[in-house]
């Protein structure tokens, strides 16, 4: 079994730098301009260009428009719409043909109900991605990235048409349990591997993904 | 402290009076000037006393790069002349980049500005390596101008490729200053991706250094206002 990891939020050349060269699949940048780990489409193309083939560029939106779309799209080359806000199957579908691109839904969970719910969406995504509910009493919650894991053993035994990515409050010592315990493939990292919220630490990053490969 | 004009015209010349000839005609519309090496070697601290004392801020672009103390002392010197922005190289490491930033200091509200020079737009990753710095470039940009943040300087001279990465990196306070901004009227059409003056300043650059589209047109003073007319910027 050979597990992968994206790092997302990636926001700096040294932090892109860091996660393509230990092997990150996948690399993931923020557009929700609420999160610290916002970037622009600027910024964003710059590191993009450091980016080889054969590494997914990842760009996540909380319920996007279709101009906000429009305009980061005409400036990175993104492979995958990870869309983390609200996001209904029929507007999942409608991004995936309009822009032409992979789309990824995420699914919150508390509940096994929340997992069941993302089957509902298997006919308009590409791929899922399942990330911890924020609790209602957490002040200030993003949409992910709030450094929360969930049970992960909710995951467990369910088969889905498309592939799914595992993410909430994973970082290099608690992913080999999170993988054995949910069955994933691919994990999804982001507060796990910094220091302060949007600050990546490089040596966080460089860990998580020793760990990834060792599994 | 910064012109609200960001336009600074690089004289590019060995003699002193061409230099003042240009800056008298484009003073109307420009933030300031810069002086380089060619400019230094050739006029000395009365050739720049000479164009400060014109009235325009002047960018003192020699730099310097050598131990902490000696860094200071020339930082110390090119500040008396009454420059606006000085520059040291980044690679000197911190204690040097501390140094120069002490140095400025000293002189309280009349300070210079004091920006550091990252990596030179002429290498390229190879270049890079070959020195023994580990590239892709823009990465050792970003840690160069983080470095620098660190140690108290004020900003970086930077490519136009590499305004959004910084700003990114640095935030909103670190200064920018930008060269190879050329208007689009005068690309001499050779393929080098170019960059406005108000690409530039959109993305966030603060300084925009232009030399040749200015100083090699016919009438400088015009293109010097053209450009002031392109960023909005009143007489």
């Amino acid at each position: 079994m050979t597990v992968t990891a994206k790092i997302c939020g990636i926001n700096s050349a040294v932090a892109m730098q860091t996660a393509v060269a230990n092997g990150a699949g996948f690399v993931g940048q923020v557009f929700y301009p609420q999160s610290p780990r916002s970037i622009t489409p600027g910024t964003a193309a710059a590191l993009a260009a450091l980016v080889p083939d054969g590494v997914t560029k990842v760009g996540l939106f909380v319920d996007p428009d279709n101009a906000h779309l429009t305009r980061v799209l005409d400036e990175v080359p993104l492979d995958l719409l990870q869309l983390h806000g609200n996001e209904t199957v029929d507007r999942c579908a409608n991004i995936r043909t309009r822009f032409g691109r992979p789309v990824m839904k995420v699914i919150k969970v508390a509940t096994l109900d929340d997992v069941g719910a993302a089957s509902d969406y298997c006919d308009a995504v590409d791929w899922l991605m399942f990330d911890a509910k924020a609790p209602s009493s957490m002040i200030d919650a993003l949409p992910g990235g709030n450094a929360l894991p969930f049970d992960w053993t909710l995951l467990a035994g369910w088969s889905w048409p498309v592939p799914w990515m595992l993410a909430g409050g994973l970082d290099a010592d608690n992913v080999a349990t999170a993988v054995t315990k949910s069955g994933a493939l691919v994990v999804d990292v982001s507060s796990g591997v910094e220091s302060a919220p949007g600050k990546k630490d490089l040596t966080e990053i460089e860990r998580f993904l020793e760990a990834v490969a060792g599994l | 402290m910064l012109p609200e004009n960001p336009v600074f015209v690089a004289l590019d010349t060995p003699e002193l009076e061409q230099a003042v000839a240009w800056a008298d005609a484009v003073r109307p519309r420009v933030g300031g000037v810069k002086l380089g090496l060619e400019f230094f070697n050739s006029n000395g601290p009365d050739g720049v006393r000479r164009i400060v004392d014109l009235g325009l801020p002047v960018f003192l672009d020699l730099k310097f790069h050598d131990i902490p103390n000696t860094v200071a002392g020339a930082v110390n010197a090119v500040a008396g002349l009454g420059a606006a922005i000085v520059n040291v190289h980044a690679g000197g490491g911190s204690a040097m980049l501390s140094a120069a930033a002490t140095a400025a200091a000293e002189y309280g509200a009349n300070r210079p500005l004091v920006v550091a020079v990252t990596v030179l737009t002429s290498l390229d990753d190879d270049d890079l390596a070959s020195v023994g710095q580990a590239g892709p470039a823009v990465s050792q940009v970003e840690r160069l101008a983080r470095l620098s943040q660190s140690c108290g300087l004020d900003g970086v001279v930077c490519s136009p490729a590499e305004i959004a990465v910084l700003r990114t990196a640095c935030g909103d306070r670190f200064r920018l200053v930008v060269p190879g901004i050329r208007p689009a009227w005068a690309n001499a059409g050779d393929q080098k991706r170019i960059m406005t003056p108000r690409e530039a300043r959109d993305l966030g650059a603060d300084v925009l250094v232009i030399g040749r589209p200015i100083t090699g047109s016919d009438d400088p003073a015009a293109a010097a206002a053209r450009i002031a007319d392109e960023l909005d910027i009143s007489s």
